[in-house]
């Protein structure tokens, strides 16, 4: 019984204060307006002010708040949680700490779950769990043999028991220990080294046979809890060991909101929900879906997304290699749009009507072909339609983003080219960049969206993760409605709700890629033609207009919004 | 005998299998490699590998006991578990190994699962499914392997 007792735990019991917690409040809004706040000062004070960011970044260790209740900090900052959880389930179920880690874990750290099914049957749940014997320890039997290495008088404090009655000498433990964590992660489930028994190992054993070694076990730990607590995820920034913790709201499986994640150590931004690239206005369940269907899709989607287009006037293959979408052919000087190849100035307000290539003009041609395959091929050709958009945007946002890292560059060059000028005079540049990377990931996921916006009612589960739930279902009750009326006669129908929505949508998508456009150009002028007012004032237009379309979207997007 | 740098652990076991063999299974380290063993093990009776013996290759890697042995069939044959390079489908081979287990009770797990084949956790898919669908098929295939690969030789 002496290897059995839990005297040597007392080290893992931790007094948790959670004075922090009540700091840890802050609205999503207060984010937006200080971010807005930062680009106005900019402008009315020009280059006399140097900006100050409204986030510092923080210098390495220090566990730092955000302002939307996301928290970075280093793995072992969150331990206090995780202590806490299993003191609390220790203290509840009257078990050692030792048996409610594995308890935790195969409950995905929730306690409310782990006692729901520990009332049901608490025997099955510890024997699933590897903890059955620690609840109730058996007497080990005294041996001074191994049954692994064959050694016999071994002393008793050379030999090291589970609560399962089995033992083994320390340097078979050792070596148990050693090649369990060289599998990895799934070292923390490794049971007791007899034949089939299903106790698991734990930090008491480790800790007795290897203390070398705990240290190492202990992070595996932390990290299974980061991962799987359900309020925490690792910066999926390359090599970044932050962690981001959300403090408050029902977690990361709630996926009614987005929130943004802002790494203070390597700067990525990520959505703290899904750990992808921020992706509004989409949700995460409706990105997953379009990602999967992207997947899919892929092979038949590329031959219409090469690299080089010919020009649609004299045929020449041109390649994109600018973000911009404005095309002028070097051989002929037509000027055209990427995405529709359609000229140029008919995109212009000059010209009357505005950016029209983001619409999809389904055929509404009454006597289609409603065979399968043309059912197919249509449905093909919708989805076509967003996937290039989407596709040209992403294209955009990646030279986008090598464009940002070349502006300290030209920022620099500029410096020198104009006297008198201060770092912060040229800065300018290094937003505008930031700001037109930021607009092609949002553009972008208006195109996937988008797609579900009109997602045929036969493919209805994407249409409930994009829109908010009630709306779709009016619209979907109210559009059936329509298609009776327009079997009965042939006056032109109303419009939809549906498809109001979608007119509203495009047009606020629209505009933002006009304005996105305009920047574009105005940023990829040779250095000196740069004119530093526009790109400013076209910057902040960018940025008001975009977060404006997020909210819209966020809010239901009500009529008048 | 010289071990040389053999942990004791190898040693005695190898003592073992040889003082107080297995019925039906025999296992004799080589001589230049005494982490290699020849293995034959006799087709179980009421099996359709009876009166087949089948060999078997058996290596100790460097961290046994802490990782288990490499076990492969030579002899060719018809079972579910073993794919067309003779590697086995056997559970405490993998994740249930632990390093309690033994040479000799590995040996007779194989043997178990000559007497015992178990189509729905395939190694050869082809395989299974004859043996699932139509075991009757299966089980004369077998036989032909064995008297055709695994006759005993006199
Ligand atoms: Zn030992
Ligand atoms: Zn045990
Ligand atoms: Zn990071
Ligand atoms: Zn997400
Ligand atoms: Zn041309
Ligand atoms: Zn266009």
């Amino acid at each position: 019984m002496s290897d059995m007792e839990y005297e040597s735990e007392e080290e893992y019991e931790y007094t948790y204060s959670d004075e922090d917690e009540s700091q840890a409040s802050y609205s999503s809004h207060a984010m937006d307006d200080s971010a807005s706040l930062e680009m106005e000062t900019e402008v009315e004070e020009g280059s006399k002010k140097r900006k100050s960011r409204g986030r510092t970044s923080s210098l390495g260790d220090a566990v730092m708040k955000d302002t939307n209740g996301i928290t970075m900090m280093n793995a072992k900052d969150i331990l206090p949680m995780m202590k806490e959880r299993i003191n609390e389930v220790s203290e509840i179920l009257n078990i050692p700490p030792s048996a409610a880690t594995p308890l935790l874990r195969s409950h995905k750290w929730t306690k409310e779950r782990l006692f729901e099914s520990f009332t049901e049957d608490d025997g099955k749940i510890k024997k699933d769990a590897g903890v059955y014997h620690r609840c109730m320890p058996v007497s080990t039997e005294e041996t001074n043999t191994c049954i692994i290495c064959f050694e016999s008088d071994i002393s008793k404090e050379q030999m090291v028991g589970m609560p399962c009655g089995h033992s083994f000498c320390i340097e078979c433990w050792k070596g148990h220990i050693q090649a369990k964590l060289d599998d990895g992660p799934s070292c923390i489930f490794a049971q007791c080294p007899y034949p089939k028994c299903e106790e698991v190992m734990t930090e008491v054993e480790v800790k007795k046979a290897a203390p070398e070694l705990l240290e190492k076990y202990e992070s595996y730990q932390l990290k299974q809890f980061v991962e799987v607590n359900g309020t925490s995820r690792w910066c999926p920034g390359p090599g970044c060991e932050r962690v981001a913790a959300l403090q408050n709201g029902s977690g990361l499986l709630d996926d009614s909101n987005l929130i943004v994640a802002d790494c203070d150590s390597c700067k990525t931004k990520f959505c703290i929900k899904c750990g992808e690239e921020p992706h509004a206005p989409l949700l995460c369940r409706a990105l997953d879906i379009w990602k999967e269907k992207c997947n899919n899709e892929s092979e038949t989607a590329n031959w219409i997304l090469a690299n080089t287009k010919p020009c649609p006037k004299c045929r020449s293959r041109i390649e994109k290699n600018q973000g911009c979408n404005h095309m002028t052919c070097q051989k002929c000087k037509y000027e055209f749009c990427w995405i529709c190849t359609g000229e140029w100035k008919e995109h212009g307000a000059n010209t009357g009507g505005y950016y029209n290539c983001n619409k999809f003009a389904q055929e509404k041609n009454k006597d289609e072909d409603q065979s399968d395959a043309a059912k197919a091929k249509r449905e093909l050709d919708r989805y076509l339609h967003y996937y290039s958009r989407y596709h040209a945007h992403s294209e955009a946002q990646k030279f986008a983003s090598r464009q940002l890292a070349d502006t300290e560059k030209k920022m620099v060059a500029l410096q020198e080219r104009r006297d008198n000028s201060t770092w912060t005079d040229v800065e300018f540049l290094k937003s505008a960049n930031e700001q037109l990377v930021e607009c092609r990931r949002v553009l972008k996921f208006t195109y996937a969206f988008g797609y579900y916006l009109t997602t045929p009612p036969k493919t209805v589960a994407p249409v409930e993760a994009v829109a908010k739930d009630e709306d779709s279902k009016k619209a979907k009750k109210k559009s059936k409605e329509d298609k009776q009326e327009e079997d009965k006669d042939e006056e032109p129908k109303p419009k939809t709700q549906q498809e109001l929505q979608k007119e509203r949508f495009e047009y606020h998508q629209e505009m933002l890629e006009r304005f996105t456009e305009n920047l574009s150009e105005l940023v990829e002028k040779p250095l000196d033609d740069i004119d530093r007012e526009a790109v400013v004032n076209q910057t902040i237009v960018v940025n008001r207009f975009m977060k404006g379309m997020i909210k819209y979207v966020e809010d239901g997007m009500e009529e008048g919004a | 005998m010289s071990g040389g740098s053999l942990p004791r652990r190898i040693v005695k076991e190898t003592q073992r299998l040889i003082a107080d063999p297995v019925a039906g299974i025999s296992a004799t380290p080589y001589a230049d490699n005494l982490r290699y063993f020849a293995v034959a093990i006799e087709g179980p009776s009421d099996s359709c590998y009876e009166e087949g013996v089948f060999q078997l290759e058996l290596f100790l890697p460097a961290d046994y006991p802490m990782a288990p042995p490499k076990v492969r069939f030579l002899t060719k044959i018809y079972h579910p578990n073993v794919d067309k390079l003779g590697r086995i489908c056997l559970d405490i081979l993998k994740e249930k190994w632990s390093p309690a287990l033994q040479i000799r009770t590995v040996l007779l797990s194989i043997q178990a699962l000559m007497s015992a084949p178990n189509p729905d956790d395939p190694l050869d898919n082809t395989v299974a499914d004859v043996w699932k669908n139509d075991e009757a098929k299966a089980l004369e295939t077998a036989r032909e392997f064995t008297k055709n690969f695994a006759a005993k030789k006199e």
